[in-house]
């Protein structure tokens, strides 16, 4: 299951993992630590779907965690009279992908991830506040301010917390339209 | 104007297309999955340190009453069958002149396997060979995007027969304020015959929009098998890790061997040896351990485990030191490898081994169990607990050898999909093979949609 999920989910997880990176190499490599957590965790998947939807929670778990790490690199680095390197932004001209990657990168790493796991993983508040270790108002906060930065940048509406979220549940229907009998695999 | 959500969705479809083609090399994903691999021995082996120790102890204790044929008198319970999934309920006639219990139609719930209550007296009859099980059934929720939760943990008392009686009942899952969290109980220790068995309690909380769970085992606790009710009790959770050879003074952990008492580390086969980078497999003597040895780093290699030449190496303490083993045999494709855990020791040069099925082309890191053996120096013969279960695929085999019984918890998982675990014993002697605890029964579904049910076991002392 690894496999086939590294193999043919690769691209649209690399994908994810931008809207919260804005880099490909840096959502690579976040990508490819979501899969071992996910992998080496209790969970089981009967289909790459099931798999790649908690893959792409994963992802934006590490992403938060690795923040938090590298929060407390660049506190260190700085304590030692070092220079924190900021965070780059690998931006595309043209294009939907960029535009918006670029409306996330200016958002703080925590309003991206609540963000994108409210409107991409339909998520609610609690939901969103356990998978990333943070309060439920703090989460309200975020999103609130996440959002209405990229209404002003990106031309958007979306309607305020609180009030009923249609959102676009991509992954469970993914896996409605995609399961098939499970199958005897020698993956890991 | 725009919706946000419209927009982020249709970013992440543009981008996907742009991408289209990305793929991680080979390498990559043969790193990704020992790096999984690496992670899941890991953690089974931290979470084995649990129930080990415990298993070893019963093992001294199983082989020594094969010495002491003086102890207490084996019950005479319905005769086995070979093949028995499901007893048939029948009177449990004993030796001495207790009275005779006569059991009804065993209770059917969803989630559960057949069971009885337990009948007044049953527990002071119990002697070698009986067991508890602790039993929490978990299911797919209905679009099988996540796990559900467990409502119900049973604690199950089985006859060697595999007729199990109902023990104690907790109910599980509680929202509080940070999340979702229940307390199991795993089973610890349990002297037959006694009325209680210590249990580690382990508290569990889960992310539900991750999956991930939080675990947390806490401290030991009594369980009165009568009533029920749990106590906290003195004692330390067992945190040894590895396996104990019979004479019970050396330790086999992942790779070392230390001596019980001094903790001194008497040999390791971490990395590279002079017989080639080796993994153990159990102890094969009192004093040497079963590996498995092949000419490079399987798992950061991009070369097929058959290529690697492997074969099983027993190594002595001096020859752990040294690094330099006996070459028992070679192994050729289609043969089967003995894996890095699963396994325990049956007597000297005799072994009972989760193994996987040599195949061309196929990397260590994609390696899963493909049954139980019972392994010697010349001979590998596949036991019945290797057999699928109709609703379960099976493909990781855990074996604990009580004298001549080998009692093998079956699941799968190695292949990614989630599935309970079956409890079964084979007699080594007279061949009979009895499921004692099988998974939830399918109750109608369409599609099998169980994933837990037996959660832990120990057999009496």
């Amino acid at each position: 299951m690894l496999e086939q999920v590294a193999r043919e989910r690769y691209p649209r997880l690399v994908a994810y993992g931008m809207l919260l990176t804005g880099s490909q190499a840096e959502a690579e490599d976040l990508v490819q630590n979501a899969l071992v957590s996910t992998f080496s965790g209790r969970a089981r998947f009967g289909t790459a779907a099931e798999a790649e939807a908690y893959v792409r929670r994963a992802v934006a778990s590490t992403f938060i965690d690795h923040g938090r790490r590298r929060t407390a690199d660049r506190k260190a680095l700085v304590r030692a009279g070092g220079r924190a390197v900021p965070h780059t932004v690998e931006m595309t001209r043209g294009g939907l992908a960029p535009e918006v990657e670029g409306a996330l990168a200016r958002l703080a790493p925590r309003e991206r991830a609540c963000v994108v796991l409210r409107h991409m993983e339909d998520l609610s508040v609690r939901e969103t506040a356990q998978l990333l270790r943070l309060s439920e108002g703090a989460v309200k906060r975020y999103v609130s301010d996440g959002v209405a930065a990229l209404n002003a940048t990106l031309g958007t509406t979306s309607p305020s917390e609180g009030e009923p979220v249609e959102v676009r549940r991509i992954a469970t229907r993914r896996a409605r339209r995609t399961r098939r009998p499970r199958e005897v695999r020698r993956d890991a | 104007m725009r919706d946000l959500t419209d927009v982020m969705a249709d970013s992440l479809d543009a981008r996907a297309t742009s991408l289209d083609g990305l793929r991680p090399g080979e390498s990559e994903v043969a790193g990704l999955t020992a790096r999984v691999r690496r992670r899941r021995v890991v953690r089974h082996t931290v979470e084995a340190a649990v129930t080990l120790p415990v298993v070893a102890a019963i093992a001294i204790g199983g082989w020594m009453l094969m010495g002491d044929r003086t102890g207490p008198p084996p019950v005479t319970t319905p005769t086995p069958s070979p093949t028995s999934t499901e007893p048939s309920p029948s009177p449990l006639p004993e030796e001495t002149p207790a009275p005779e219990i006569v059991l009804g139609d065993p209770i059917t719930e969803p989630g559960l396997p057949p069971y009885y209550p337990m009948p007044l007296g049953l527990l002071d009859q119990t002697g070698p060979g009986w067991g508890l099980g602790t039993y929490a059934p978990r299911a797919f929720d209905v679009d099988f995007s996540r796990w559900g939760l467990p409502e119900t943990e049973v604690v199950f008392l089985v006859s060697p027969e595999g007729v199990r009686f109902e023990a104690a009942r907790f109910d599980l899952a509680t929202v509080d304020g940070t999340g979702t969290t229940w307390t199991e109980h795993e089973l610890v220790s349990w002297q037959a015959g006694a009325r209680t068995a210590v249990v580690q309690a382990v508290v569990y909380t889960v992310v539900t929009s991750s999956g991930t769970e939080d675990v947390e085992p806490g401290g030991l606790m009594t369980l009165d098998l009568l009533t029920g009710v749990v106590a906290p009790t003195v004692g330390d959770p067992p945190s040894d890790l590895g396996v104990l050879n019979l004479r019970g003074d050396l330790r086999l952990g992942t790779g070392a061997v230390t001596e019980v008492g001094t903790g001194t580390v008497l040999g390791s086969l971490d990395g590279e040896t002079a017989s080639g980078w080796c993994e153990p497999v159990a102890w094969w003597t009192a004093d040497s351990i079963l590996a498995t040895c092949v000419d490079d780093d399987a798992y950061n290699l991009d070369i097929p485990h058959l290529e690697l030449n492997p074969r099983l190496v027993t190594f002595d303490m001096a020859q752990l030191a040294s690094g330099e083993g006996v070459i028992l045999r070679p192994f050729a494709e289609g043969e089967q490898l003995p894996m890095l855990w699963g396994s325990d020791q049956v007597s000297d040069g005799v072994v009972v081994v989760q193994a996987t099925t040599l195949t061309p082309g196929v990397l260590a890191a994609a390696d899963c169990p493909s049954g139980v053996y019972l392994l010697t120096g010349e001979t590998t013969e596949r036991l019945p607990a290797s057999d699928s279960h109709p609703d379960v695929e099976l493909n990781i085999f855990e074996a604990d050898a009580i004298g001549r019984t080998v009692y093998v918890e079956s699941t799968g998982g190695c292949s990614g999909g989630a599935r309970p675990s079956i409890l079964t014993s084979y007699d080594l002697d007279d061949a009979t093979f009895i499921e004692l605890i099988g998974p939830p029964p399918r109750d109608g579904q369409a599609e099998y949609r169980w994933i837990q049910g037996l959660t832990s076991y120990v057999v009496g002392e």
